[in-house]
């Protein structure tokens, strides 16, 4: 009887004593005392390496305007600085910069300067990659001005700019205008070795933002970039599901074509000598949306247009691709391909080494599926 | 000594031993096939499960040999007093490194994604207390609440793989066949070890009801977490490669995170953590408890409920002193797999020859 009393006194004892100790206790916080950050820029500083800014939205004005008004609000968002020797030393001063606590869990858009990008974007995104907030889909841009600019506009639509890029890329017919890349996956091409990542460019533009290109990387540094004729080149060889292509044809007619699908199929080869050779076979399908001169696609135009094509995204692909050997750049993921074929042997090789050397045999099948509402 | 009187049907023993399973074996998977053998570090897994059938066949073998004693009741019977009793100290003391183990692993995730403030003490003392609660009910009480979670965390827990592969590359897994020296066999060692959790049935065997039934309930319950644990394996393989899979330090949950439903939810991350955590904290609940009742039959004093609460500061202490930061969890995952390869197939295998050759039970 004894024992047992004791016994659910212990009981007691211990419940009442993990009460005491609720672990919310050292992580409460008021909801209003966080910043929810919605973008982040890196730069180099002025006086320091590193320049970080936070775009933090303010809260009483991302409440919808009453029906019938306009949005009411000069803008919906601020901007906070800090530079620093480290991103840490930089994201402090952030922190030291405003009363409420910096909250990364709802960031939408990470922005990197030109200038950081050409330096080892591997190192500078260690520390917002280790930050266990930041939601791993986060989307990760490059711009070629001054970012603090960028992120400070004010839009036309007045959104804040991390949602504002965020809706950019969701839209599907955006996809191979602008190529968008994620914070996780930035990390993993990064790590795999195999593939080279690209980042969206970002600039201003009739008081808004748009991609204007695709800056590659070799490794972790930005070595160059694509305008927006060869990203989307760049997205008929990574496989685009929606896209467009308007084609000069050579009697001087123009054919434009919609809802492009696109897939590839890349196989290597090793010669006897060594040389390597990559087969790219792109099979293109896609619609009529503009004939010019206005006219009837009948079978013959169909094929001949289709020839064309075939012949001028071939010739698209080829100049992309030399490019981005010189570049020494594979955002395609040729080593993959390499590697999965010939796993022993790249082992042995070092890819960054490999890949201006290689050749590539490129065939493009194109087809018209649709011409819309007229024949 | 008070014995426990009640029994478990072969529902209950499969939901408790899927609980245990997956909650200990799914969390650092990936990490483990994806650093012992790369891209198609699967393969690991598969061969480990076969291995585990293998262990399940062996556990039903000795269930039936000594279908009313726990391992600590017929080890002294096989192996002699003495090194019966040692064998049987080992056995606990191998259940104290995973009940350590896998707490501090809980504490880490939770520091690590949720409570950044809260001291390492206080979470330990916050998470043993719920693990010695349920310990504390015995092992109907454990099964029940096993049964009781199993509904909306296996739900919850399969649509977070599923979503998980939305951004799947198949050439990420790939070569699929590559046979690279003794990696696959060596990382199947590395990878065997979410079955260590099948250990706990040479303690709870003796409470099966319908002992027929424990053989087929075994498999089912080992093949269920496989097939969970094989897919989050793939998925997260395929969506990192085997490279990018090591630099993080909780991959699935990382990879349930990036998991979402455009427009609709931001991520699955929430929903598979807190299922992991609740499948987990049960798991602990079991594993203390076989240690409890393993330790009240080991020295024939007291019952399993007071060792619930003699235990409790060992424990606390050991994980204080081992495992207050996760580089710590981390170096010991490593000794923690090879000793329990050895010791959950090789206990069970020498228990079962030596009573072949003693013709004994």
């Amino acid at each position: 009887m004894k024992i047992r009393m004791l016994r659910k006194a212990l009981v007691i004892i211990m419940f009442f004593s993990i009460m005491t100790f609720t672990a919310g206790c050292w992580d409460a916080e008021e909801i209003n005392r966080r910043g929810v950050a919605d973008a982040v820029f890196f730069d180099a500083g002025n006086a320091n390496p590193i320049k970080i800014g936070v775009s933090v939205p303010i809260p009483g004005t991302q409440i919808p305007p009453v029906q019938g008004t306009s949005q009411q609000f000069e803008k919906r968002h601020f901007i906070v600085l800090g530079e620093g020797e480290s991103v840490l030393e930089a994201w402090t001063e952030v922190q030291s910069n405003v009363a409420s606590d910096i909250f990364f869990g709802q960031i939408r858009s990470i922005v990197l300067s030109e200038d950081v990008a050409r330096g080892d974007i591997n190192d500078l995104l260690e520390f917002i990659g280790r930050f266990p907030l930041i939601p791993p889909s986060t989307n990760v841009l490059v711009t070629k001005g001054d970012p603090e600019k960028l992120l400070e506009l004010k839009n036309e639509g007045n959104y804040i700019p991390g949602n504002y890029i965020d809706f950019y890329f969701q839209v599907p017919g955006k996809r191979t205008l602008a190529l968008p890349m994620n914070l996780w996956r930035v990390n993993s091409l990064l790590d795999k070795k195999w593939q080279d990542p690209y980042l969206p460019i970002i600039e201003q533009s009739q008081d808004n933002y748009r991609i204007a290109g695709t800056a590659v990387f070799s490794g972790s540094r930005m070595v160059g970039e694509l305008d927006m004729d060869e990203t989307q080149t760049l997205a008929l060889i990574r496989g685009a599901d929606v896209g467009y292509l308007t084609m000069p044809l050579s009697d001087g007619k123009m054919v434009a074509l919609y809802k492009i699908k696109s897939q590839t199929k890349i196989n290597p080869t090793v010669s006897n000598t060594g040389i390597i050779t990559f087969n790219v076979k792109t099979k293109i399908a896609g619609g009529v949306v503009e004939s010019q001169p206005r006219r009837e696609i009948s079978m013959d135009e169909k094929k001949k247009i289709e020839k064309e094509a075939e012949d001028l995204t071939k010739r698209k692909i080829e100049n992309l691709l030399v490019k981005l050997q010189g570049l020494n750049s594979d955002p395609v993921g040729f080593g993959g391909k390499y590697r999965i074929k010939y796993p022993q042997q790249w082992e042995k090789i070092d890819w960054r080494q490999v890949y201006p050397t290689v050749r590539f045999n490129i065939d493009t099948e194109f087809s018209i599926k649709s011409t819309g509402l007229f024949r | 000594m008070l014995q426990e009187k009640t029994g478990i049907g072969p529902g209950l023993l499969f939901m408790v031993l899927y609980t245990g399973l997956f909650g200990y074996g799914v969390m650092q998977s990936p990490y483990v096939a994806a650093r012992y053998m790369g891209n198609n570090g699967y393969w690991g897994f598969f061969l480990a499960f076969i291995l585990a059938v293998g262990l399940i066949v062996l556990l039903h073998v000795l269930g039936k040999k000594f279908p009313q004693k726990s391992i600590i009741q017929y080890l002294p019977d096989v192996c002699g007093i003495i090194p019966g009793k040692i064998l049987g100290s080992l056995y606990l003391l191998f259940i104290i490194f995973e009940i350590t183990w896998t707490s501090s692993l809980i504490v880490q995730q939770s520091e690590t994604y949720f409570l950044f403030r809260t001291p390492t003490s206080v979470l330990m003392l916050l998470y043993l207390g719920i693990s010695a609660y349920i310990a504390h009910q015995g092992i109907e009480g454990i099964t029940r609440l096993a049964a009781f979670v199993f509904p909306v965390t296996f739900v919850l827990i399969v649509l977070s793989v599923f979503f998980s592969f939305q951004n799947f590359e198949l050439d990420n897994i790939r070569p699929i066949f590559f046979i690279d020296g003794a990696k696959i066999p060596r990382g199947t060692v590395q990878m065997f070890y979410p079955f260590f959790a099948l250990s706990t049935v040479l303690m709870i065997h003796p409470y099966l009801t319908d002992k027929q039934q424990g053989l087929k309930t075994m498999l089912g319950a080992a093949l269920l977490s496989f097939v969970i644990i094989f897919l989050v394996i793939i998925s997260a393989i395929g969506n990192y490669s085997a490279p990018g899979v090591l630099r993080y330090g909780w991959p699935v949950i990382e990879v349930t995170r990036k998991a979402n439903l455009p427009f609709l939810l931001q991520t699955f991350g929430l929903f598979f953590t807190a299922s992991w955590l609740t499948l987990t904290l049960t798991a602990t609940g079991l594993f203390y408890y076989v240690l409890a009742e393993g330790s009240a039959q080991l020295l024939s004093v007291l019952n399993y409920k007071w060792f619930t609460l003699i235990l409790f500061p060992v424990i606390y202490f050991v994980m204080m002193l081992l495992f207050s930061g996760v580089i710590e969890v981390h170096y010991a995952f490593t000794y923690y797999r090879l000793i329990g390869f050895v010791l959950t197939l090789g206990l069970p295998f020498f228990v079962w020859i030596l009573s072949v050759i003693k013709n004994t039970g």
